[in-house]
């Protein structure tokens, strides 16, 4: 996908962006800030330490030299020699004439005996260190006198001012220095990976999803970089997923539209036949035309219903509210009277229709019959509508394997086969091989998908090819589950109940009409107004199968199916009713139900129910 | 009220009796520096605080004794004369010329010392001179100009020998004895005079080992006290002198005690000293010094 997917906010300004009060900024002022103030503490702390250290060191100079001195002068002081003492304290400050401001040598009575300069310690400042130190006679022995040296720390003060003045020369040379490389490193490795990944973020607003972003490193934003890149990445393809689903939207729309034709076509055919029929029952001359004409309306509705069914079905797969319920039915049976359903539109076309069921005539296996009957109906429709001469042929099969076994349900024709270029999508729902206006064949596209995704509902599967010889070979294979061996269904005694049917429904209307499409079929029937008379009626009577209205008086239907199967009858049960939402349909089906049917019923689906339940669920 | 006066008269006559009788007794003694003046602090101390101790006792109230040191001899000599010294302690030769300034001194009492033989005039060993008369158109070394042995006895046994300086090659006064005992060991001068002790002391270590020419007798040291002092101090004084036998203070005195003296034992002296004259008739200006730097121990006095 070249195109680009947008040029949203195209417009925006591309000038370079200022960083002035931008983050770099902001982090170089709190570093200088930081950096400046911890500087200053620490040239503060070190003069502190250094003005500490070197006045200890003046101390200790004083005190070493007015040590010195009290030690060299005891022998003038014992003879008051004034004369040697004023020499010696004159030397003494004059050789030491930057550091000692004056010394005074005291007799132990207090008296000057000598001092230098004249006017000695008067200066008494906080600049000013006054040094005592004993005169002694020897260590430890007797005073003689007290030797006086005043220390100036001025010199020191000096010094120290000097080298505080260094220091802060130093020390903001290096400020600026480490101010410039930490600016330096800024730019390089924040302010233009940031750089980056401003135009990154703002190509992706623009829509340009190719370019990828460039390798930032392994730092933090290097990681946001590639994100970044991941995000673009995704982007990517979620347009090109969602440019994908807008073309198979436009088909499904395409689709749709062609479907609804289909629809449309194939419900106005019946419609009209119906419609033609209807005008010409009331001009029939004679009764042999008029039933010919009923006849022909009959199965333009069953047509119509039929349609309508599938197109439900369908529904309801799309929604994912497919009920299935495998029960313990002859799958052999039913494929045979799906066949026998599908043999008259064969022979119609000329076509030749063969069933092989093998030994699985009578042999039980637990599935959904009905969804059986679907998938099967839908491959035979499909074969006998495409197939123009030859034969349609079913097989059975009962597959065994180490998963268990499976059903297979094969449909194969002499027909001309799948286009190729058809294949990869005749699963979808609406679509046709000819979806043109001027198409040989009829259908609403509607089932293959349903007979796939029916067979999937089972645990199954469904496959179409070309045979080599011509001809399609559809192959459903269903999950099915073994059961017992069960003794012999007494076929006479199965017979003997299966003429009586009790019919259960509290409109008189509806009852005459259920009992005269039963009654047609050759059934035997006793009526019940409601639940209660249903549970009586079944008590004393054999009956075959009970057809249970839902909505009655004194007992409604749902009641009454729950108490007959606490009460352990088992024979089937087929609700009928006006209610056609699927949680009324699974509530019945919760109680106990074998079927549900929805009301108006044509007289041929409900002796087809009635004989499949019949046949699905043996005494 | 009459009575009352006399009564308070006599009671305070009584108490000032009795705090003059408490009145620390003060006494200065004066020496000079005849070598490192704290030596010499050091080496009197402990005499001077056995002699305070002694004195107090025969005073019978608190006395105290102190110690002034003076740079020079005269120094002493002059404060002796003039009353700022109570008490000194002086060589033989320095007693009789304050004696002779101011007669009015006394001797308290005397170094107990054999003072017979302890002076000499010593020469090498590998020298020719036997005779004091050898000595003509030598060189000689003496000591300290005030000194008894080292300068007055010795000039004057040089003089009975018929020894004049202007007979001599050249003398000079080299302060100490020890001093004087290398000169001659090394040859700067062919004798020279010095204490027994001095000669003892060095000889034995001696690489040119010295030999006495000649020996002479000395007087022992004074204590003497001031003119004007007290008589009862004076007594008291003495008894204390005499009665110091402490033995740390006498070995740093290096004496084994004090001993009455009177004054005509020193006539030795002075006719020595008058026979020095003859020696060196112009006693003054002495003759040339040798530079020293620090006064040592003199043992003669």
């Amino acid at each position: 996908m070249d195109e680009v997917i947008a040029t949203r906010d195209a417009s925006a300004p591309a000038s370079r962006r200022s960083w002035r009060g931008g983050i770099a900024a902001r982090l170089l002022a709190v570093l200088l800030v930081v950096t400046f103030a911890l500087t200053l503490i620490t040239i503060l702390l070190e003069y502190r330490t250094e003005q500490r250290s070197m006045r200890e060191h003046l101390l200790s100079f004083g005190r070493s030299l007015a040590r010195q001195g009290a030690l060299a002068c005891p022998d003038a002081v014992v003879i008051f020699d004034e004369r040697m003492l004023k020499v010696f304290v004159d030397d003494l400050v004059a050789g030491e004439q930057f550091v000692v401001l004056a010394a005074v040598i005291r007799a132990e009575d207090g008296k000057t005996l000598a001092v230098s300069p004249e006017d000695g310690l008067q200066r008494d400042d906080d600049t000013t260190l006054r040094i005592e130190h004993p005169i002694l006679v020897e260590r430890g022995g007797d005073r003689l006198g007290t030797f006086v040296l005043g220390v100036s720390m001025a010199p020191m003060q000096a010094e120290l001012g000097a080298k505080w003045a260094r220091m802060l020369t130093r020390t903001s040379v290096g400020f600026l220095l480490v101010a410039a490389l930490f600016w330096i490193a800024l730019r390089l490795f924040v302010l233009r990976p940031l750089h980056r990944l401003d135009d990154a973020a703002r190509r992706l607003g623009r829509g340009e999803l190719h370019a990828p972003m460039e390798n930032l490193g392994t730092t933090e934003l290097g990681r946001l970089g590639r994100t970044m890149d991941a995000m673009r990445v995704n982007l990517l393809e979620n347009h090109r997923s969602l440019a994908d689903q807008n073309r198979r939207l436009l088909e499904l729309d395409r689709l749709k539209t062609q479907f609804l034709t289909n629809v449309s076509h194939e419900m106005r055919t019946p419609l009209i036949g119906m419609l033609g029929g209807v005008e010409l029952l009331a001009d029939a001359p004679d009764g042999a035309v008029r039933e010919e004409v009923a006849g022909a309306v009959q199965r333009s509705g069953e047509q119509l219903l039929e349609l309508v069914d599938r197109l439900l079905d369908l529904a309801k797969l799309q929604d994912g509210n497919l009920l299935v319920q495998p029960r313990l039915c002859r799958p052999g049976r039913i494929v045979r009277e799906v066949v026998e359903r599908f043999s008259e539109a064969a022979q119609a076309k000329g076509l030749v229709l063969s069933c092989d069921v093998g030994e699985l005539v009578d042999v039980e296996r637990k599935t959904d019959p009905t969804r059986l009957r679907q998938v099967l109906a839908a491959l035979l429709d499909n074969a006998i509508r495409f197939t123009q001469q030859g034969r349609v042929e079913v097989t059975l099969r009962l597959l065994q394997d180490g998963d268990g076994e499976r059903l297979e349900v094969a449909v194969q024709d002499t027909g001309p086969g799948v286009p190729v270029e058809f294949i990869p999508r005749m699963f979808e729902p609406f679509s046709q091989a000819d979806g043109s206006l001027t198409r040989e064949h009829s259908g609403a596209g509607l089932g293959l998908t349903m007979a796939r995704r029916i067979a999937q509902c089972l645990g199954g599967q469904l496959t179409v090819e070309n045979r080599v010889s011509g001809g399609v070979r559809a192959v459903a294979t269903l999950i099915v589950e073994a059961v017992p061996c069960s003794a012999p269904v007494d076929q006479g005694a199965e017979q003997a109940v299966a003429q009586r049917i009790l019919v259960v429904d509290d409109a008189p209307d509806n009852q005459r009409l259920l009992q005269a499409f039963l009654r047609k079929a050759g059934f035997e029937v006793q009526l019940a107004n409601n639940g209660r008379e249903a549970i009586d009626a079944v008590q004393t009577g054999n009956f075959a199968l009970v057809l249970m209205d839902l909505q009655m008086p004194v007992m409604d239907g749902v009641a009454a199916i729950r108490e007959l199967r606490e009460r352990c009858y088992t024979l089937p049960i087929v609700a009928l009713t006006a209610h056609a939402l699927a949680q009324d349909k699974q509530g019945c089906l919760d109680a106990g139900a074998d079927a549900y049917e929805t009301k108006p019923i044509a007289g041929k689906r409900l002796v087809e129910v009635v004989r499949e339940q019949i046949a699905a669920k043996p005494r | 009220m009459v009575r009352s006066m006399i009564w308070l008269a006599t009671a305070l006559s009584l108490l000032c009796q009795v705090a003059a009788s408490q009145t620390p007794v003060c006494v200065t003694f004066g020496t000079y520096a005849f070598k490192k003046p704290t030596a010499v602090l050091l080496q009197f101390k402990p005499v001077v605080e056995a002699l305070e101790k002694r004195l107090t006792a025969e005073l019978g109230k608190p006395a105290t004794v102190r110690v002034k040191v003076t740079k020079t001899y005269e120094e002493c000599l002059e404060g002796f004369l003039d009353g700022q010294f109570d008490i000194v302690r002086f060589g033989p030769a320095s007693y009789v010329i304050a004696k002779q300034r101011n007669p009015r001194i006394q001797i308290l009492a005397a170094e107990r010392e054999d003072a017979a033989g302890v002076g000499l005039i010593v020469v090498r060993d590998d020298s020719p001179f036997h005779e004091l008369s050898d000595l003509v158109g030598k060189r000689f070394a003496f000591g300290d100009e005030q000194s008894t042995i080292g300068r007055y006895m010795s000039q004057a046994e040089l003089a009975k020998a018929g020894v004049t300086s202007k007979q001599l090659a050249s003398h000079r006064f080299l302060d100490r004895h020890d001093i004087v005992f290398k000169a001659v060991e090394l040859g700067d001068f062919e004798a020279g005079a010095l204490h027994l002790a001095t000669f003892k002391d060095l000889n034995s270590k001696a690489v040119n080992k010295l030999r006495v020419l000649h020996s002479f007798d000395n007087a022992a040291k004074p204590w003497l006290a001031r003119a004007g002092m007290d008589a009862a101090l004076v007594g008291a004084l003495r008894r204390a002198l005499l009665a110091v036998d402490d033995t740390e203070a006498l070995k740093s005195l290096k004496v084994p005690g004090f001993v009455l003296a009177q004054d005509d034992e020193y006539e030795l002296v002075r006719e020595g000293m008058k026979l020095a004259e003859q020696f060196m008739p112009a006693v003054k200006p002495p003759a040339q010094r040798e530079p020293t730097p620090s006064p040592a121990p003199s043992k003669g006095g």
